[in-house]
């Protein structure tokens, strides 16, 4: 019998020994990432690099306990003795020739450098700082006069001499690292169309409908679906014009509104259920009806039920929120803020706002039909419109970076991690913001738990 | 390289099944020994889908009870209590809102077996064998994820196991104090979970970790102390840092 188990033991452990890592099924999992950028003055822990007195080296200091020819061949030693009770070690750094000191568990490390500091033998102590590679900004020559994507108090419109507030932005370049989305992303425009041929949308946009005309040509004689989709999905980092929320992301352009800018709520309902048979993961709707509709509901409910994020404007009156955007089951309603992180006064407010973005004075690609000559210009515009497609750029970004969530979860998480700009005044979520302003940093780098 | 892993396994295992020396008639009686054990132990792990490595840090302090079940062969049994911590930050992807976690601290109990034998001695010389499997049993820490205006849950688990086979030739020349050394086959594997609860939103996401390298020499010396006690002191560094201190008393 203590033969049989004796044979079960030695048998287990030698499968155990030979058995392969369950690790290697599970490729999806992925961490670590040495690109990733670091949080702000992270360093190496335990660990503080000590620069020697040049006089140490010309001259005998014995110290508390070391023997002089120790300070000048062996300095390591010296520092070790000297701080045995705080370090663990002490190493020399062949290359850059300081010495690593390498702190005793539970030492306080800035206690332990301030005593360094006062050591006469020690010239300066630094911290083992971690530097990770350079963030990504796109290289398009408008971007500095983009205040919404990345606000450091520049003048973002120079004729006007505006200027905004440091950090009062969607903090886009701390999101880029971590997404700048994917090509399988599409965001459904649905608009007055897309002028598909503006330099800073060749390439980006996939066929769509024109449902005014009723054919396959969603093509913009207005402006302004150009506008709300360069504001999503630009060509970005392309050295052309301007950059989009989301890089990398695809436009379908829907036509419901005529050239004039407006739409029937009909019109509208066969646009947002064509984009959700089609294909599109985000809807972004940058208008809106006063009144509440089984039309334009019925198809928010049939693009919710499909996984669509759907993303509609308040509205720019002052008022009560618009519809489909006050759908509160279905779409994220996003109100303006401005280059200072306040609400304009303009912008729609009511308990179903879900969140803020910039919408005054933003910069995207212009086009007036009228004037071809001016196909590729660039403008500034104000309004909820063009907060929205911020937030849909901001789901196709999340979408690309997390293609497993549920709409659901998309539209929850960009209300959750929006900044809460004005808790000051108005803590919580509230009828001007919502949860608060888009924040793509919260949004998409990991949240640090302590 | 897992080749020369097998065969090290075998070697050891072949040898506690065919003892150089017969078989003798069991005894009735089952000799006992009580062992303090401290160990520190510092290995680099790496993550599953080619995620990059951390080093896991995983001091211990456990009692072992080892008994001579049979002429060649003594049983060992482990309990006690480790603290365990990954060196920098771990970051989980796959949940709705990434989590990271810095260095997260736990406590949990450990629990383990082993096998020991002679597997053949000349002159002063033993060689021995031995294998030893721990398990950190799972730990469940919880954390609050404070976003600006809601707050969520994140839950933390943790569970790991260590397999350990020595081949060690020991050295009993000297009065009061055997020297030995060998190779030292040694593997971690484990799985950290994190799971995320926030408003509407509950996910977790699994991640398996294994020792880096897992072939190493280890080397130490058994010091006598009085006639019952003994000071066992046992060092590894190269597939990961081992610095054991065990007092062991035969009853």
């Amino acid at each position: 019998m203590k033969k049989k188990v004796l044979w079960i033991v030695l048998f287990s452990l030698v499968l155990l020994a030979n058995s392969q890592s369950p690790a290697g099924h599970l490729g999806l999992f992925h961490q670590g990432i040495p690109h990733r950028p670091l949080a702000g003055g992270a360093f190496v822990p335990g660990q503080l690099v000590v620069k020697l007195a040049p006089a140490i080296l010309g001259h005998d200091n014995p110290g508390r306990t070391g023997r002089p020819a120790d300070i000048e061949s062996h300095p390591e030693r010296v520092l070790k003795a000297r701080y045995r009770d705080r370090v663990w070690a002490v190493d020399r750094d062949r290359y850059c020739g300081y010495y690593v000191v390498k702190a005793a568990a539970g030492c306080d490390l800035e206690t332990l450098r301030t005593r360094l500091l006062e050591d006469p033998l020690i010239q300066d102590v630094s911290y083992n700082y971690l530097a990770s590679i350079t963030r990504q900004a796109p290289n398009d020559p408008m971007f500095n006069y983009q205040y919404a994507l990345s606000n450091q108090g520049q003048v973002y419109e120079p004729a006007l001499e505006l200027s905004g507030q440091a950090g009062s932005d969607i903090k886009a370049l701390d999101g880029w690292d971590w997404s700048t989305g994917s090509e399988e992303v599409v965001i459904a425009v649905i608009d007055t169309g897309v002028a598909l041929d503006h330099e800073d949308l060749v390439g980006k946009v996939i066929p769509g409908y024109n449902f005014v005309a009723d054919n396959d040509n969603p093509y913009d004689d207005h402006g302004h679906g150009t506008f709300v989709s360069s504001i999503a999905a630009a060509a970005s980092d392309n050295g052309l014009g301007i950059a989009g929320v989301c890089w990398k992301g695809k436009i379908m352009s829907i036509k419901v509104a005529d050239a004039t800018g407006i739409a029937p709520y009909l019109t509208i309902a066969a646009g947002i259920r064509y984009a959700a048979d089609h294909g599109a993961q985000i809807l972004n709707l940058s208008m809106g009806g006063m009144s509440s509709s089984f039309i334009l509901e019925d198809a928010c409910h049939y693009a919710y039920e499909k996984g669509c994020v759907i993303v509609a404007s308040s509205g720019n009156y002052g008022g009560k929120v618009l519809y489909p955007a006050a759908y509160d089951d279905y779409c994220l309603a996003v109100a303006a803020t401005d280059a200072h992180d306040q609400v304009p006064t303009w912008s729609n407010f009511g308990p179903q706002v879900d969140v803020a973005a910039p919408g005054f004075f933003v910069l995207g690609a212009r086009y007036l039909p009228a004037t071809p000559l001016v196909l590729n210009a660039y403008g500034w515009g104000s309004g909820t419109s063009f907060s929205a497609p911020q937030v849909a750029g901001a789901a196709a970004l999340l979408i690309g970076y997390k293609p497993f969530l549920t709409n659901g979860e998309v539209m929850a998480l960009i209300k959750y991690t929006a900044a809460d700009i004005n808790a000051d005044t108005l803590p919580g979520e509230d009828d001007d913001i919502g949860y608060g302003r888009l924040d793509l940093k919260t949004l998409l780098a990991p949240f640090e738990l302590d | 390289m897992r080749k020369k892993v097998f065969f090290l396994v075998f070697l050891v295992v072949g040898a506690m099944l065919f003892p150089a020396e017969p078989e003798e008639i069991k005894s009735s009686d089952i000799d006992f020994t009580a062992a303090l054990r401290f160990a520190f132990n510092r290995a680099k792990v790496e993550w599953s889908g080619g995620g990059g490595e951390n080093e896991l840090v995983y001091p211990y302090l456990a009692l072992e009870v080892d008994a001579d079940i049979l002429d060649f062969l003594t049983l060992g049994v482990v309990a006690g209590y480790n603290r365990n911590s990954f060196s920098g930050a771990v970051d989980f992807y796959r949940l709705p809102l990434s989590l990271r976690i810095n260095e997260a601290r736990n406590t949990s109990m450990v629990l383990g077996l082993n096998l020991q034998t002679e597997i053949v001695s000349f002159s002063d010389f033993v060689l021995k064998g031995k294998g030893e499997f721990l398990y950190f049993k799972l730990f469940k820490n919880e954390k609050t994820i404070a976003l600006p205006v809601i707050e969520g849950q994140a839950t933390i688990k943790n569970t790991f196991w260590e397999l350990t086979v020595d081949l060690v030739l020991e050295y009993q020349g000297l009065t009061g104090a055997n020297l030995f050394f060998g190779p030292r086959f040694n593997l971690i594997q484990g799985t950290l979970t994190v799971g995320e609860k926030i408003v509407g939103i509950d996910a977790e996401e699994e991640m398996k970790f294994k020792q880096k390298r897992w072939l190493d020499l280890v080397t130490g010396i058994s010091i006598d102390i009085g006639t019952s006690l003994e000071l066992k002191l046992t060092a590894s560094f190269l597939s990961k840092t081992y610095l054991s201190a065990a007092l062991c008393y035969a009853f």
